[in-house]
């Protein structure tokens, strides 16, 4: 399955175009994992914690989006985008990972 | 260079370094004179002496200087530690006159320790005390805001109810509309013929995160309100496309947003595109 933030397919020739899809994760960041990262934050060094997090997150986003493209019988998704959004207001401690492209069959020229 | 014997390696160590050590020597001197100026002087608010809170800061503040003057970067005010620890250790383990402990020795003891752990000490103020504080006071807020409502318009939960609350994706049909909806800029062998403009449209909806903060439950009821919540944005804006006789939607932008204040309670799904005529 082809993933691309282009609009176009090099070489390809787009035959069918099957919608928008989307997939999405949320990632819950726990009150220990938040007080560490914090801490290391003031230490000074890299809170990777949540960047391995972020990364799963955007992983499984990206999956089901993936499954999504399958079931319509595309073989791309082109244009896709991917978000990050805070959710919860100033104690915020959702983070949603949101990826949305658009579905498409494609063919050699 | 790996190569060195280890006595000239500490001797470039040590020249390379030496303005960076000679900072922390001066910091730690001024601020030391400065307690003994201090204690000798008897300079006290309350009976208690002032070069707790002063010599760390006033050590620390010399340091930083003469580092950035002459080594070019910051040591980290280890002076400051320095002096709060002799300080510290000075009048508690060889009192001349006994420390009652009051409020205001306390005080004292905290703003001295502030002095020393400068970053430590706000972070603890300004992430988990103001934290707290915003939370509770949402809290208390979400609970007045429920209150009143409950006074004013005991019958408008109801038209909640009544709204559709099961949040089933698969009860909208986008297939139904003859428009094509992508994101991307443009459609592969296909040429624009007409520009109806954009389309905007939004869902507002209260997220439900009781399921989800669950480890046990595999499919969070957000998702599924997510999916409702795209769905019946994509479809409001699919439905105006079809009807002024556009049939493709081409650049659409899905958004969410937090909206409710402090403790944001509802998530916006906004949705826009670009209505197309395609040939």
């Amino acid at each position: 399955m082809l993933i691309l933030t282009t609009p176009n397919i090099e070489d390809k020739n787009i035959k069918e175009y099957y919608g928008l899809v989307s997939g999405e994760a949320l990632l819950g960041a726990n009150v220990y994992k938040d007080m560490f990262s914090g801490v290391r934050d003031v230490v000074g060094g890299r809170t990777s914690a949540y960047e391995e997090e972020l990364q799963k997150a955007r992983d499984l986003a990206i999956k089901s989006m993936e499954e999504k493209c399958k079931k319509l019988g595309a073989n791309a998704a082109v244009g896709v985008r991917i978000v990050y959004h805070n959710l919860g207001g100033t104690m915020g401690n959702t983070i949603l990972v949101s990826v949305s492209g658009t579905a498409v069959y494609f063919e050699d020229k | 260079m790996s190569k060195k014997s280890l006595p000239s390696r500490a001797k470039y160590f040590f020249s390379e370094k030496k303005w960076g050590i000679a900072a922390i020597l001066i910091g730690t001197a001024v601020g030391f004179l400065s307690a003994v100026i201090c204690v000798k002087g008897h300079i006290a608010i309350f009976g208690f002496n002032i070069s707790f809170i002063v010599s760390p800061l006033i050590a620390g503040y010399t340091e930083t200087y003469v580092a950035r003057k002459k080594y070019g970067k910051t040591t980290g005010a280890i002076s400051a530690l320095l002096i709060f620890l002799l300080i510290n250790i000075g009048s508690w383990v060889f009192p001349k006159e006994p420390i009652s402990l009051s409020i205001i020795t306390l005080g004292g003891l905290g703003l001295a320790f502030q002095a020393a752990f400068p970053i430590l000490v706000n972070y603890l103020i300004f992430v988990i005390f103001l934290g707290t504080i915003t939370y509770v006071l949402g809290y208390i807020g979400n609970i007045l805001s429920g209150l009143t409502l409950n006074l004013t318009s005991g019958d408008k939960s109801k038209n909640n109810d009544s709204k559709d609350e099961t949040y089933d994706p698969e009860s909208i049909d986008l297939s139904r509309f003859n428009v094509l909806a992508v994101n991307t800029s443009e459609i592969h062998g296909k040429k624009i013929s007409k520009n109806y403009g954009i389309m905007n449209s939004e869902y507002i909806f209260k997220p439900n995160l009781e399921l989800y903060n669950k480890e046990s439950s595999k499919d969070p009821v957000i998702f599924k309100q997510m999916e409702f919540g795209r769905k019946a944005a994509l479809a409001k804006i699919m439905e105006i496309s079809q009807k002024i006789g556009a049939n493709a939607l081409i650049e659409i932008e899905i958004d969410y947003t937090d909206i409710g204040g402090l403790k944001g309670s509802e998530i916006m799904i906004s949705a826009s595109g670009t209505a197309v005529l395609i040939k």
